[in-house]
């Protein structure tokens, strides 16, 4: 028996995380508590991410498609969703670099577990076979339900933990289900089998349940609504660098296999299953932008924010066109950009002990700290879809392929939602550039500020300015060096979209034609 | 095609998930129902609980339990990898030496950490 040639050069990028991250626990392990590791650890994961990036842009140089015994690929598709993915990651370690020691005595397995994270992420968004979309699922799910409750100080942290492991893992069994039922109507897990077979016409019932527990593996992952009620309590428990960096990456690497999966293997029920997502995603806009209105912890508000930008995404799936396809995969690069960006800005504001940002601790952010204010303005501006940040070319790309495949009810709801979406986001540049630090609401003692969703009640005293506690971190090199990064990237592909739009264009046209 | 042979476990289905309901229905119909105090006891025979049982349990239990199932699942891949071994190439022993090479890893971290450690 000889075993079939393997093509490693596939799954190169992630082969090179796998072993930053066996390299970074060896040296965790062998220099406990040492000086050395100490600093040394957040260095490697960025030097094996940037090595990873590098072995991207070199296959995208390399063009063509690699296929790894037809389980993964590497295409333009692939590699772009992987590219993003590790920036992410990138900005995930750098956000961390000086503020992991206040949530973890565990730096070591924080960056481990986040490159292993990364690992599932890129093979979930190469993934050409439903066993290999489920491997991956697990891989980064079970390394995310770690980090959320990473912050063993916070009772929070552990909550939504606890709540996205369970939760995460009923949804899991339902995407096992589901692939089992396709599989079972079409007789193999592999996508390009699978939408043969469905084209040939195959059994409808198990097509259309497997079908639709799919939607819920993969809609649990993203946010959508109805499957969403972790998505509060996990982000805000979580540290904040995880948070920021778990909303972005697991977005991209799941619309990049939930795509994949839907418009590969099942594009001969597109209708159906367009109007099951068309109804979800109006849902899940709708819902979010509401919950996120009444949000006093900025964490929280974020979080619903992200879930609205989940439902943004998906009209872009809806059509299940190739034009829909670079739209979302657009978005999720701008949304990187954005969404890291603002999180950059909280962590660079957190004080010590703290997991959170009141939006009344942002009074008068414009005198203390101008440059991270008009940052955050920026970001603000970017993800309420305000041209010329990028957050506006997002929403018109996915707006416009919904509307030239005829969803046009689909983008009035989208656009009403931005509209709605905007008083939040500015709600947080008023406070920032219009409220003096004096109004700012309650010198509210730590215990008052845990409380949950509303606010506590402001304290009757009238605030004297309060004696800050020190800011989470020591340095913040690092942090700024990502805010800088996010802002500048917000900025420049707003201004000029066009190389990138070209470059996403031709990747996903590589896979899906059109 | 592989619908029909769904429709066995359809079928294996429907007749496991009636199978116990069946016996319990006829012990109950044949039985002779004389109840004491002694037999209506939810353990006839055993031990008493003492206490509460919703008790905690101390974590490390949970971690022994986790390290021993992850060797336990490494013996089920290497199982088949070795009754093969004559037919394999030099590729798959790589392939198997990397795979305990990152378990092993996993080890070194788990003892660097007290992990083995009882406390």
């Amino acid at each position: 028996m000889t075993l079939p040639q393997v093509n490693f050069l596939a799954i190169l990028p992630q082969i090179i995380v796998t072993a930053t991250a066996l390299l970074v626990l060896i040296v965790d392990a062998v220099d406990r508590r040492g000086a050395f590791s100490r600093r040394a650890l957040s260095w490697l994961s960025l030097i094996g991410l940037l090595a990873a990036g590098a072995a991207v842009v070199w296959l995208v140089m390399q063009g063509g498609r690699q296929s790894f015994q037809d389980m993964a690929v590497s295409d333009g598709y692939s590699l772009a969703f992987s590219a993003i993915i590790l920036l992410a990651a990138a900005m995930g370690v750098l956000l961390a670099k000086d503020t992991v020691d206040q949530f973890t005595r565990m730096p070591g397995a924080y960056y481990a577990l986040l490159l292993l994270a990364v690992v599932g992420m890129m093979t979930m968004a190469s993934a050409t076979d439903l066993i290999v979309v489920f491997l991956s699922l697990e891989i980064l799910s079970l390394a995310l339900y770690v980090l959320v409750g990473f912050n063993l100080r916070e009772p929070r942290s552990a909550e939504g933990s606890l709540k996205y492991f369970l939760l995460g893992a009923f949804a899991s069994g339902f995407f096992l289900y589901g692939a089992a039922l396709l599989y079972g109507a079409s007789g193999s897990t592999n996508l390009a089998q699978i939408g043969q077979a469905m084209g040939a016409g195959g059994n409808e019932i198990y097509l259309y349940a497997g079908t639709a527990l799919l939607v819920v593996g993969f809609g649990f992952k993203v946010a959508m609504v109805p499957f969403h009620m972790w998505t509060p309590d996990a982000y805000q428990g979580a540290p904040t660098p995880v948070t920021g960096f778990m909303s972005v990456a697991t977005k991209t690497a799941v619309f990049a296999a939930f795509m994949r999966v839907f418009m590969q293997a099942l594009p001969a029920t597109q209708e159906t299953w367009g109007w099951a997502l068309a109804i979800l995603a109006a849902l899940t806009m709708t819902l979010g932008n509401l919950a996120a209105l009444r949000q006093t912890s900025l964490k929280r508000m974020l979080a619903y924010s992200s879930i609205a930008h989940a439902g943004y995404a998906l009209v872009g799936l809806v059509p299940g066109s190739a034009a829909g396809a670079v739209a979302v995969l657009f978005y999720m690069l701008s949304y990187a950009l954005m969404n890291l960006g603002a999180f950059a800005v909280l962590v660079a504001l957190e004080r010590r002990g703290e997991n959170d940002i009141l939006r009344g601790d942002m009074h008068g952010l414009s005198d203390r700290r101008p440059g991270l204010a008009a940052a955050m303005a920026i970001f603000m501006f970017a993800l309420a879809g305000i041209p010329p940040f990028v957050g506006f070319f997002a929403k018109f790309f996915i707006f416009s392929a919904a509307a030239e495949a005829g969803w046009i009810g689909l983008v009035v709801i989208g656009v009403i939602n931005s509209v709605i979406s905007a008083f939040y986001y500015l709600s947080v540049v008023v406070a920032m550039y219009f409220r003096s630090e004096k109004e700012a609401a309650p010198a509210a003692p730590v215990k008052a500020r845990k409380s949950k969703d509303k606010a506590a009640p402001a304290p009757a005293t009238p605030s004297a300015p309060v004696p800050q506690a020190p800011a989470l971190a020591t340095s913040q090199n690092a942090i700024r060096l990502a805010v800088v990064l996010a802002a500048i990237g917000t900025v420049a592909v707003g201004l000029y979209p066009a190389p990138w739009t070209a470059y996403i264009t031709q990747a996903v046209q590589s896979v899906f034609g059109g | 095609m592989i619908q029909e042979n769904f429709q066995f476990v359809l079928i294996l289905a429907v007749v496991a998930f009636i199978f116990p309901f069946v016996g319990v229905a006829v012990a109950w119909l044949l039985r002779p129902k004389k109840p004491n105090k002694l037999k209506t006891t939810t353990y006839e025979c055993g031990v008493e609980t003492v206490g509460d049982t919703w008790s905690q349990f101390k974590a490390q239990y949970y971690l022994f339990a986790l390290i021993f199932v992850i060797f336990d699942v490494e013996a089920v891949f290497l199982f088949p990898w070795a009754v093969a071994y004559n037919q394999l190439t030099l590729y798959a022993l790589v392939e198997a030496f990397v795979f305990v090479g990152i378990l092993f890893m996993g080890l070194i971290y788990a003892w660097r950490v007290n992990a083995l450690e009882w406390q």
